[in-house]
């Protein structure tokens, strides 16, 4: 962690403090950067806390879950959407979604209401990153130092970090954290291993116990469990504010070419081994103490005391860098897509100085916000984050449409949209299991496919209004044949 | 609007025509490689099955394996299909922001 600020502090020297520089590192981010500031992202208490949590209750599958969902599904919307958003975003200088979007529809409400619903579905994600710090103080010291310690050191952390450094720092803590994490669970998974007699041995206990982990699915894993989760992730992923805006931030598409190819080996080096650690954990007869983490439970047990407040240090730091990441991002949809459009304001000057003063109070306000909401939180780590991942995801088809077709009117992107945030948020919020009334498939997947019924109806029904530019995505570079 | 320099067309006619239907079937075949990539990353034919290979379930290597196939198709698609689809087929392959990218000329190459 203290390295972690170093860079902190070596970024905000190299950086001239432009708005692109501080929100996008002025799209200079190499391969292997852009590769783990992506991945590192992802990084976060969702897969390194909440996946192995669910490994060790339910079973081993949610290794396929992740891998399909982040390994392939993101790596071809990574193609699909984030190539295409590159050229789009190369060639008329945007840096959020809600500017692109707006742009192109000529509609300020589009492009605020975007911001407003990323702002708000950000919130639950960055809140379980303090949840899972919180959770792992109290796993690494049985509970001796208390919940709201650990959350409130990583909000604290978070605050002062995004504050001081901007993108670059960022993405370069995000590059390291994401080696360093890498390193230290296939340590761990040596160590414990090691300790219970190999690999063998491991999976052995985990099928005497839970024989059910064994076999491919079952229980919790149903197939449309598995695709539903697998697909809303997937696409919510890449609407996610500081994923998407990495799709701009490519130096070239070199860097993005790399990046794809080297994608689906990440994941797995990172997957199989933390959410297997998980699952032999149950085999173990590990005990998690309530409102604690399985990782650092399992390494309590079975590495030195070391070795698990390392690993649960590194994680809180990669934890960090991914709030970080969340905040920077969401400061810039903030500013640039609702005070911004509302003031009338520009980014220079005095107005520019305004500008970053709001993007600053926003994060203060939003982390603290988001912590004391931690406190009080129900669920677990993946039930959250999942429900985040389902309401980024309504996003998701709407803008693909938009992107492709230039039929697309304002009217279909208003109804698309909304239509989809208002029946997926009916559902999070006042229906119970609402799997139950979709043969078992989630909200989520349903309002997706809703969305894109009406972004596609009312654009056909509509014509485009005044503002609307449809030329404005061709990125042919041959359109005077 | 469009602050790129436009290239010129390079096919016209009826070499335009049919070089647009190759597109299209190059496009439909990445996109069935890209379904059965998805498809297929859970092994639906391993469903309930509780084989242990080598201390793993059998369905977990075989999710080894196929990401490890998916990397190196991923690999051969930067190589031979980057842009399609995207940047239009008659286009030839990302020349929209070749300037960005000096290194990528090379890739124009393998066009036809």
């Amino acid at each position: 962690m203290v390295l972690a600020a170093a860079i902190g502090v070596v970024a905000y020297r190299l950086t001239d403090r432009t708005a692109e520089d501080y929100y996008l590192a002025s799209r200079t981010l190499g391969t292997v950067v852009l590769l783990f500031t992506t991945f590192a992202t992802l990084l976060s208490a969702f897969t390194f806390f909440g996946g192995p949590n669910l490994a060790f209750s339910a079973g081993p599958e949610w290794i396929l879950v992740m891998g399909l969902m982040d390994g392939i599904i993101f790596a071809v919307l990574w193609y699909i959407l984030g190539y295409k958003q590159w050229l789009v975003g190369q060639k008329h200088g945007y840096v959020t979604l809600g500017e692109m979007l707006g742009d192109r529809f000529g509609s300020r409400w589009l492009r605020g209401g975007v911001a407003a619903v990323s702002i708000f579905w950000l919130f639950p994600y960055v809140m379980i990153q303090q949840q899972g710090a919180g959770q792992a103080i109290v796993g690494l010291t049985d509970g001796a130092v208390p919940f709201w310690v650990g959350a409130g050191a990583i909000t604290l952390f978070m605050i002062v970090y995004v504050a001081v450094s901007g993108m670059r720092g960022v993405a370069w803590t995000d590059t390291l954290q994401g080696l360093v994490m890498l390193g230290l669970i296939w340590a761990a998974v040596a160590w414990v291993l090691s300790a219970v007699g190999g690999l063998s041995s491991a999976t052995a206990s985990m099928g005497e116990s839970n024989p059910e982990f064994l076999a491919l699915g079952g229980g919790l894993y149903s197939p449309q469990y598995v695709i539903s989760t697998a697909v809303s992730i997937a696409f919510g992923v890449t609407m996610f504010p500081q994923i998407n805006q990495r799709f701009f931030v490519a130096r070239s598409e070199k860097v993005l070419k790399r990046t794809l190819a080297l994608w689906p080996i990440l994941v797995v080096l990172l997957f199989v081994p933390a959410f297997m650690l998980g699952a032999w954990a149950a085999g173990l007869g590990v005990t998690v103490p309530e409102n604690g983490n399985v990782i650092p439970a399992i390494l309590n047990e079975y590495t030195a005391g070391w070795f698990t407040a390392a690993v649960v240090a590194a994680a809180m730091a990669a934890m960090m860098s991914s709030s970080d990441s969340m905040l920077l991002s969401g400061a810039s949809y903030l500013t640039r897509d609702i005070y911004r459009p509302l003031t009338g304001a520009s980014a220079t000057g005095e107005a520019g100085g305004r500008e970053a003063l709001v993007a600053r109070v926003g994060v203060v306000v939003f982390a603290t916000l988001s912590f004391v909401a931690s406190l009080y939180s129900p669920g677990t780590l993946v039930e959250i984050g999942d429900t985040a991942f389902g309401g980024f995801a309504q996003l998701a088809l709407p803008v693909l449409v938009a992107l492709y077709w230039s039929r697309t009117t304002r009217w279909g992107m208003y109804v698309g949209l909304g239509g989809a945030q208002l029946f997926y948020m009916v559902n999070v919020f006042f229906v119970d299991d609402p799997s139950q009334y979709y043969l078992g498939w989630s909200a989520s997947i349903v309002g997706m496919l809703l969305g894109l019924l009406l972004t596609v109806v009312f654009s056909l029904a509509t014509t485009p209004s005044p503002g609307e530019d449809s030329s404005l995505y061709v990125v042919s570079g041959v359109e005077s044949d | 609007m469009c602050d790129q320099p436009n290239d010129t067309p390079i096919m016209s006619g009826a070499n335009a025509a049919r070089g647009e239907r190759e597109g299209r079937l190059r496009l439909a075949g990445w996109a069935a490689v890209a379904f059965v990539l998805v498809a297929l990353a859970v092994p639906w034919f391993l469903w309930r099955d509780a084989t242990v290979v080598a201390g793993l379930p059998l369905w977990v290597w075989w999710h080894v394996g196929w990401m490890a196939l998916a990397s190196v198709v991923f690999y051969v698609f930067t190589k031979r299909a980057w842009g399609i689809g995207i940047v239009r087929a008659d286009a030839g392959h990302g020349e929209t922001t070749e300037a960005d990218d000096p290194v990528d000329a090379e890739e124009v190459s393998q066009r036809g």
